[in-house]
């Protein structure tokens, strides 16, 4: 019994929950690549009582952290369109009041070196697939767009605030500097980057070189990690989305042209995939480790042309699991409820204990309806 | 019927504690996290926390690791409270070891859910 308890206590110790809490901060000091995880800035919404340090990535380990910036986007503070997603009721739920935000409400990015304001234009429900919503829509100016989850307590759609800078207020916009998110995972459900045999449309000349080793370095709004920049142009910034897809983990199945990006959160819109022309010239290296690469502006260029196409790869479960998983939730605790009932003869005091789980679950319930519906 | 009843008891228990530890537990994991990265952030340092996911494989195996520990546990309590005739200081010695496996068998069993849950 003893070497048992020494045996849970050893385990406790060593799992990962707890101990995350304690482990050492990771010094990187300066360099090219921007990690998956890595504090960019602080984000912050008055009205909404958010004050959060958002982090390089969307993956489920990233939002663990708080607010995770959607690789492929520029940052908040350069030129086009830089987008957002947090957690809407877990992991400290912080864009759970997302849906209270109004038109002229303030989102103010900070770095260490520079302010940016953000006013509220618009507030939108799309499904999780639509990642048009965060595409540069115009590359003269900057805006944001954060996303989650909704309607809480579902991923069946994403909640949309779009934002646009305040010039008065901020400092002035850098040009956008972009990073490729890979994760590299034994996990089934990690992001995945294969390749498709999809026809394509793009540009003649595109070759698309992705190195995890990348000569580009790049200067971010955070002065801790600046390198040599080098600006892409309006209009390679427009382009911009199209490099999402050039991230992730090449998989055994690749084969044929056309590369797809499974955005991994369940905060984010789901997969996307990019058809590039002569996949011959396409060169993807995987990353060691959870690392982001940077793209130069030339690279930028070429896959300008390349098309987007949306591919629904939900990795969810289906609102009808939910369903019965709430359904369940509520018989055990009326069976709970009966339980205590006969235990201590005393309904009162049963039922008092039992309704909670059991509002909760039925609670839980309506929820998954009203998504359905 | 009794060990029915004690089963269901069990159930709804664990279920509406992890519910709990989706709504607030992890919470704790994000204000831990936030708290340490502005402070160093603020302080112009480069900061991050992340860490590497799991392979499912691995977390199948810390299941069934975190549920022994809980029953190696509460075994543990209940000669405790047999052999001192106390009830209460058996659920004493029970208790934190419990807790911190109960906590982590909900960090395994969250990282092995799907997405959108």
């Amino acid at each position: 019994m003893i070497a048992g308890l020494a045996l849970s206590i050893f385990f406790s110790l060593s799992a990962p929950g707890l101990v995350s809490a304690q482990k050492d901060l990771t010094n990187v000091g300066n360099r090219a690549e921007v990690e998956l995880g890595q504090a960019l800035g602080l984000i912050e919404i008055p009205d909404i009582s958010v004050d959060l340090v958002f982090v390089a990535g969307v993956g489920k380990q990233e939002l663990k952290l708080g607010p995770g910036h959607y690789p492929g986007t520029p940052l908040p503070g350069q030129f086009g369109n830089a987008a957002i997603a947090g957690h809407r009721t877990t992991y400290g739920a912080p864009f759970s009041d997302l849906d209270l935000l109004e038109a002229g409400d303030e989102i103010v990015v900070t770095y260490p070196s520079a302010t940016y304001v953000y006013l509220v234009t618009s507030t939108s429900i799309v499904t999780p697939d639509d990642v048009s919503v965060i595409a540069t829509k115009d590359s003269s100016k900057g805006s944001l767009t954060l996303t989650t989850c909704h309607p809480k307590g579902s991923a069946a759609q994403r909640l949309i605030i779009s934002a646009e800078l305040d010039p008065e207020q901020s400092s002035p916009l850098g040009p956008a500097t972009y990073y490729n998110g890979s994760s590299v995972s034994n996990d089934s459900t990690a992001p995945v980057l294969q390749a498709t045999p999809a026809a394509s449309s793009a540009s003649s000349s595109s070759s698309t070189q992705v190195s995890t080793t990348s000569s580009t370095q790049v200067s971010t709004p955070n002065g801790s990690t600046t390198q040599s920049a080098q600006s892409p142009t309006p209009a390679a910034q427009e382009t911009r989305p199209n490099n999402q897809v050039v991230s992730g983990v090449s998989t055994p199945s690749s084969a044929g042209s056309g590369v797809q990006l499974f955005v991994h959160s369940d905060e984010a819109p789901r997969a996307e995939s990019v058809e590039i022309a002569q996949p011959e010239q396409t060169s993807v290296e995987s990353s060691p480790s959870s690392s982001v690469s940077v793209v130069s502006s030339t690279e930028t260029d070429e896959v300008a042309d390349a098309p987007i196409s949306v591919v629904s790869l939900d990795a969810s479960l289906p609102s009808g699991v939910f369903g019965v998983m709430w359904l369940l939730a509520i018989g055990l605790s009326v069976s709970f409820g009966v339980m205590l009932q006969q235990r201590f003869t005393r309904p009162v005091l049963a039922w008092a204990f039992a309704a909670l789980p059991i509002m909760y679950a039925v609670r839980g319930f309506t929820q998954v309806v009203e998504a359905t519906l | 019927m009794e060990r029915i009843s004690r089963a269901l008891a069990v159930g709804s228990s664990l279920l509406l504690l992890f519910v709990a530890y989706r709504s607030w537990g992890t919470g704790l994991v994000t204000s831990g996290a936030q708290n340490a990265m502005r402070e160093a952030f603020l302080a112009g340092e480069d900061v991050n926390r992340s860490e590497p996911a799991q392979s499912t494989a691995a977390l199948r195996v810390l299941v069934i690791v975190w549920v022994a520990a809980i029953t190696v546990s509460v075994r543990f309590g209940s000669w405790i409270g047999h052999r001192y005739q106390s009830r209460l200081l058996g659920v004493s010695f029970a208790l934190a070891p419990v807790a911190i496996a109960l906590w982590n068998l909900f960090v395994t069993v969250e990282g092995l859910l799907p997405e959108g849950i």
